[in-house]
């Protein structure tokens, strides 16, 4: 009777231990993966309220008379600091998910730390806040189920971080937490919006193509100014050639980090077959990376970086 | 209080006359005209800004705002309205943003009159 406990001990641990080794590449991956999107994200939160602040500051160039506000009070940010502070809680849960996750497969202590705990606190406080909702809601037409939903997965991503889970639950892990990381995914993506030509017009990409449209604008002024010939008309339209393409860029940017938000959701629904099919996770990463990189190179080129 | 519908249709009418006066403004030749424009650009880029992040049919104070900003404009938007045929000699861009005033008018003078 002995032995056959033994051997049914030795059967588990080897379970547990295949378990550990399927899942273990693909989660540190997807840990590296969720890590470049959310910095992708906070980078496009700060490069709208950089250049909204940047066209605001620029349009004083055409009004007359002393500048008699206080600089530092004269240009709130787009994005307050009270809802990014919310968007990034929200970030903070997708991180510390994919950290969770790495921590149940890898052969880290998985002891919970103070910031963790700190963390899966804050995370479950904000789901029963109403901030939450009336942040979401400043950006038009996202919509209460969009918010309740976004809620409920801080709240299941809090309770992960303080669980005490072992390998052998990551299945049942991935599967109870593919539609909390749709939610979240899904409300920032609904934030980033969509161009002022688009079908559905508004929130961050619409106001930054609305931004660069008026420093466009501003710009043509003083090419208009210029004599013709002049250095300075050279300078100008050089300026006005790069705003043409900075617009784009932004853009793009922002486009992109809705595209790897997506691909982040594509990448987790892929992880729950990444036994039965390992490549399409592979693709899934490797795409999101790619993408990644790009997002870097262009916010490492942004003026202050 | 306007409806989620009629604040919806007012913000997608005002993004139609967002991108007509952008046509319009650099269709027009002069310096003079194309600040006309861009005055009007930027009365509506003050509601659209509203319409996107207020959380206006439950707040009275952001729907007073609207309200106001919404009367002003439409004074404007109709003086700009009567001289677009002069300043804007493309026909068809010309035509095209009247119309989106007069789209944006009606959806603004519904909100502003209701209110």
């Amino acid at each position: 009777m002995t032995g056959s406990y033994g051997i049914l001990a030795v059967a588990l641990f080897v379970a547990l231990a295949a378990c550990d080794t399927q899942y273990a590449g693909a989660i540190a991956d997807f840990g590296v993966a969720a890590t470049a999107v959310v910095q992708q994200t906070r980078g496009a939160y700060t490069l709208v309220n950089d250049t909204v602040l940047q066209e605001e500051i620029l349009s004083l160039s055409a009004k007359s008379g002393p500048f008699d506000s206080d600089p530092t009070k004269a240009f709130p940010l787009f994005v307050t600091q009270e809802d990014l502070n919310i968007r990034n809680a929200l970030l903070d849960a997708l991180q510390a998910y994919a950290t969770a996750l790495g921590k149940l497969t890898g052969k880290t202590d998985s002891d919970l730390d103070t910031e963790t705990t700190k963390l899966a606190s804050s995370l479950t406080d904000l789901s029963k806040n109403e901030r939450l909702e009336h942040s979401f809601r400043e950006v038009k037409s996202v919509s209460k189920e969009e918010t309740n939903a976004a809620a409920a997965g801080l709240a299941a991503i809090g309770k992960l971080l303080i669980a005490r889970r072992i390998a052998a639950d990551l299945p049942a892990i991935l599967k109870k937490n593919q539609p909390h990381i749709e939610a979240l995914a899904r409300l920032l993506i609904h934030e980033i919006g969509d161009v002022p030509t688009s079908a559905e017009p508004g929130r961050l990409r619409g106001k930054l193509w609305r931004t660069y449209d008026s420093l466009l604008e501003a710009q043509v002024k003083v090419v208009n100014a210029s004599a013709a010939g002049s250095n300075e008309k050279q300078q100008s339209v050089a300026k006005l050639a790069s705003l043409v393409a900075a617009q784009r860029n932004a853009d793009a940017a922002l486009a992109g980090t809705q595209s790897a938000l997506k691909k982040l959701v594509a990448a987790h629904r892929a992880l729950l077959q990444v036994k039965s099919a390992p490549a399409g996770f592979k693709t899934e990463v490797a795409a999101l990376l790619a993408q990644a990189k790009q997002a870097e190179e262009f916010y490492a080129k942004l003026p202050g970086k | 209080m306007p409806s989620q519908d009629d604040l919806s249709a007012l913000q997608k009418k005002f993004y139609t006359l967002y991108n007509s006066l952008k046509d319009a403004y650099w269709a027009a030749s002069t310096v003079e005209s194309k600040d006309q424009i861009h005055g009007a650009e930027d009365l509506v880029n003050q509601i659209l800004d509203m319409l996107d992040r207020e959380d206006i049919e439950s707040d009275n104070s952001a729907m007073a705002d609207l309200t106001k900003s919404l009367k002003d404009s439409i004074k404007d938007l109709s003086d700009l309205q009567n001289k677009l045929d002069a300043i804007v000699h493309n026909v068809s861009i010309a035509n095209t943003a009247i119309q989106a005033i007069n789209d944006a008018l009606v959806a603004a003078t519904k909100i502003a009159d209701g209110a």
